[in-house]
């Protein structure tokens, strides 16, 4: 079997484009909510630009773009600049791409989503609905012909992809593939698809509204954004001298075979997806120094994480620190998992994670979540779990390792 | 819909499509040749051009597709009559030069054949163009 690795890593995200980007929101404390402008009293977190480097020119040089949803749109912009990290001068002819993006659920900008006047829609007004348009645009501007698939495992979307493609290269069925998430639904027919379910964070100012794991927290906060990964087996990253960020060491998924929406009230399956991805990596939760946590921020969620996390680590002399991003960046759906991947390695390699915001009063005081208080002189944070559920109970977890040539052997 | 209408029209949708400034493409575009048209590209002026025109366009004869098969079934001398017959939104004069550009593959169509057409088919009557 080969060893899978990380080798290039892109965002587009409201923490910033760059790694330099993110780690500079992250470490000044940077605010990236504000009011929505369509649901008055909902508070986002949204892209505000897109940036402006190379991906970003070519993206926009490429007239078709206009069949991009916005989460397409942010979904191929994270793939150009993996490959730019990736540094990969010269794509693999075959090289394989797997995505995943949501329709905006725009009722004013998307057509064909409200009645309308056939006459009024653009003759491929459904690529923008299509959940394959941003992978099909990404081999267009890439060049590359191998598999392209398309995964829809709403909030676990980012990281199955990142676990088929963790799967593919590990038996060898592919050598090097590109996985690009994205997602945006600060639409009013995104923001009501959650306003209606009773799922959003209100009541807080913006930069106090996503407080995952805080017993004062209401639901969640929406964001939008895109991520993306290049994997590699070892051997293909090794022949090519690729600079290798991390190593994918395991994945696992499961279905709570439950409620179309809640979660599985003791997270039995999460757990269960959880140790199999530990399984795969030949690991226990004592080789954990960190997890990026789904922490959403919604009542359900959290308490069944916290329940999941203490029976997972129970009786170890160690407890991984707890990381919850969409503290950061709000929630991204289907590219949460990628997200949340690129920003916990990269802040990682940089010595730290980042804190948990508006956690004022944890529902668990016993689960170390990062705080301000965190230590962080000699502390280990090589080995990280990254773990996400979502509805339809689909559930998935990755077992990362951050690389260093002692990992080689 | 006046001649200048329907070519502003069609010019419009064109230059929208292709991300091209305002009034920087005329009649004598030559859509396949001067500009990078795809198939998606035809659709989706096809549907504009029917958004503007209120009403379904027959892209066959939006972009002249059979012109050049009918001629190849027909002998050369009744070539004039059958373009004044099955393209009669065309002009004497574009149809003539029309009969010298189809001695060569290369594609003919112009913004003003199409804005001839979108007028014709909101007038009913034949193009007056030259």
């Amino acid at each position: 079997m080969q060893r899978v690795v990380i080798t290039g890593m892109g965002l587009c995200s409201s923490l910033g484009h760059s790694r330099t980007q993110v780690l500079v929101t992250l470490q000044e404390r940077q605010n990236t909510f504000c009011h929505s402008d369509v649901l008055p009293d909902t508070v986002v977190s949204p892209v505000k630009t897109p940036g402006d480097d190379a991906a970003v020119a070519r993206l926009k040089a490429w007239r078709h773009r206009r069949y991009l949803s916005r989460g397409g749109f942010f979904a191929v912009l994270a793939g150009l600049r993996a490959v730019d990290d990736a540094h990969l001068v010269r794509l693999p002819e075959d090289m394989g791409l797997i995505g995943c993006a949501a329709p905006t659920l725009d009722f004013s900008a998307e057509q064909g989503l409200a009645p309308a006047d056939p006459l009024k829609l653009d003759a491929l007004w459904l690529l923008r609905w299509l959940p394959n348009t941003p992978v099909s645009a990404l081999a267009t501007l890439l060049g590359v012909h191998g598999p392209g698939l398309t995964l829809g495992c709403a909030c676990a979307s980012g990281l199955s992809a990142l676990g088929e493609a963790w799967f593919r290269i590990r038996h060898g069925a592919a050598h090097c593939l590109l996985v690009a998430c994205g997602d945006s639904r600060l639409s009013l027919g995104g923001l009501l698809g959650y306003a209606r379910a009773h799922t959003l964070s209100h009541g807080f100012a913006p930069e106090q509204a996503s407080r995952p794991f805080d017993r004062a927290r209401n639901g969640f906060v929406p964001g939008e954004g895109g991520a993306a990964l290049v994997l590699e087996s070892l051997e293909h990253a090794r022949a090519r001298g690729a600079r290798i960020r991390a190593e994918v060491l395991g994945y696992g998924a499961s279905l709570d075979a439950g409620s179309l929406a809640a979660p599985d009230a003791e997270g039995r399956f999460a757990q269960w997806a959880i140790e199999k991805a530990l399984g795969e990596a030949s690991c226990t939760a004592a080789d954990l120094d960190w997890v990026s946590t789904h922490g959403t921020g919604t009542r359900l969620n959290d308490e069944m994480e916290a329940c999941v996390l203490r029976r997972i680590c129970a009786g170890r002399s160690r407890f991984p620190l707890l990381a919850a991003v969409k503290s950061w960046t709000g929630h991204l759906a289907s590219a949460c998992g990628a997200l949340e991947t690129v920003v916990c390695l990269w802040a990682a390699a940089a010595g730290f994670l980042p804190r948990v915001c508006n956690l004022e009063e944890p529902l668990a005081a016993d689960l170390p979540f990062v705080t301000e208080q965190t230590d962080w002189q000699g502390r280990r944070l090589a080995c990280g779990l990254v773990e996400n559920f979502g509805f339809g109970g689909q559930n998935a977890a990755l077992v990362l390792r951050l690389w260093q040539e002692a990992c080689a052997q | 819909m006046v001649q200048a209408d329907a070519l502003h029209c069609v010019c419009s949708v064109v230059e929208e499509i292709f991300e091209k400034e305002r009034g920087s493409l005329s009649g004598r575009t030559l859509l396949m040749q001067d500009l990078p048209c795809e198939s998606i590209d035809l659709l989706e002026i096809a549907a504009r051009i029917s958004q503007a025109a209120g009403r379904e366009v027959n892209d066959e004869a939006l972009f002249l597709k059979s012109l050049r098969s009918r001629l190849a079934e027909e002998p050369v001398s009744e070539a004039e009559s059958l373009l004044a017959r099955e393209f009669p939104w065309l002009s004497r004069e574009r149809c003539c030069e029309i009969l010298e550009e189809v001695r060569t593959p290369l594609p003919f169509l112009r913004l003003q054949d199409m804005a001839d057409y979108l007028a014709f088919l909101q007038n009913r009557k034949p193009s007056c163009s030259v």
